[in-house]
């Protein structure tokens, strides 16, 4: 595996949706360079902050009563 | 009414197991309309539906999955009404308009709260300062809190406008990955596209999210060092190498 295989697949080994084959790899390429498993914290680090920084908004409890009295008064059939 | 107490669990049966991931439709709905009244008409919608066809839903399948596909199909319907477009047509068609507009409100709105902010701090310190209220160690104290506090709104409203900015095509992937943990074949069967266009989608949106992100604020400031210049503006090879994979979902349920 060189430097570009394993840019390309970043993503998927930061998600944990690597296969094991190409996961033995991956990790066998970045113990023998400090430049693509920076670039790997880099990612990990830049996706939680993602995460992080992009608070969560809930559902108002107004939706919520309007969501139960719609469906309550729904008429379907099932 | 035999018929109407059948309805009647079957009604119950159904908030009970759905009404637990209103936040996180709400909050999915909320990121790809950025309009909370649309948000809430858009998870009222996806309930009704789901409610309608839920013995279609085959059980032992993922529920959660099948509510956000719902949610999906009722988004692309609606968004094709409003931007009037012919039925072939999908979102990568207005994508050169959305990027276009993007920039300009990136680099519009970006300044406003920090100016703001800067110019209350400014003000308030020629004031202790002319007052001779505060002293030094304390004015200090209040600005380094300030500046922490400026650089963490700072970095929150980036996120989330470069998030805003994303195409829908690329939006709703990392939104379902990003957010709301999905797995890549659940998003798959979300979106109801192959694996590979997951992870297409996925790498396009995040590397375009990363882009805004930094056109908005030059960088993040959190993490490690930056890769150099040279290789941070290469045209990444996979950028080249994307399938053609420029349509939404065109087949959604109506």
């Amino acid at each position: 595996m060189d430097c570009k295989h394993v840019k390309q697949v970043t993503f998927l080994y930061v998600d944990n949706e690597m296969g094991e084959e190409l996961h033995v790899a991956f990790e066998e390429h970045m113990s023998d360079c400090p430049h693509c498993a920076q670039r790997i914290e880099y990612t990990r680090r830049w996706l939680t902050l993602v995460k992080r920084r992009c608070s969560r908004v809930q559902a108002p409890d107004s939706l919520r009563r309007r969501i139960l009295t719609s469906l309550r008064a729904s008429p379907f059939d099932f | 009414m035999s018929e109407g107490s059948v309805d009647q669990k079957k009604g119950w049966d159904f908030e009970a197991v759905a009404m637990p991931f209103v936040d996180s439709l709400y909050n999915t709905a909320y990121r790809m309309t950025r309009n909370a009244q649309d948000a809430e008409d858009l998870v009222q919608e996806t309930y009704l539906k789901a409610y309608r066809y839920y013995d279609k839903f085959q059980e032992g399948t993922n529920f959660k999955a099948w509510l956000f596909k719902i949610l999906k199909n009722t988004f692309i319907n609606n968004y094709r009404k409003r931007q009037k477009t012919p039925p072939q047509s999908d979102f990568a068609d207005i994508e050169d308009a959305f990027e276009t507009q993007v920039s300009e409100e990136l680099s519009a709105q970006v300044k406003g709260p920090e100016e703001e902010f800067f110019e209350n701090v400014l003000t308030e310190a020629a004031r202790a300062v002319m007052d001779e209220a505060v002293p030094d160690g304390e004015l200090l104290r209040q600005l380094d809190e300030r500046d922490e506090l400026l650089h963490d709104m700072a970095l929150n409203e980036t996120v989330k406008k470069a998030l805003d900015a994303l195409d829908p095509t690329y939006k709703l992937p990392v939104i379902l990955a990003d957010l709301e943990d999905f797995s890549y074949k659940e998003i798959a069967e979300i979106l109801e596209v192959p694996l590979g266009t997951v992870m297409s989608r996925l790498y396009r949106g995040r590397k375009n999210l990363e882009k805004g992100m930094t056109e908005l604020r030059g960088l993040y400031e959190d993490g490690p060092p930056r890769k150099s210049r040279s290789e941070k503006n290469s045209v990444d090879p996979d950028e080249t190498e994307q399938e053609s994979d420029q349509e939404f979902p065109g087949k959604a349920a109506s």
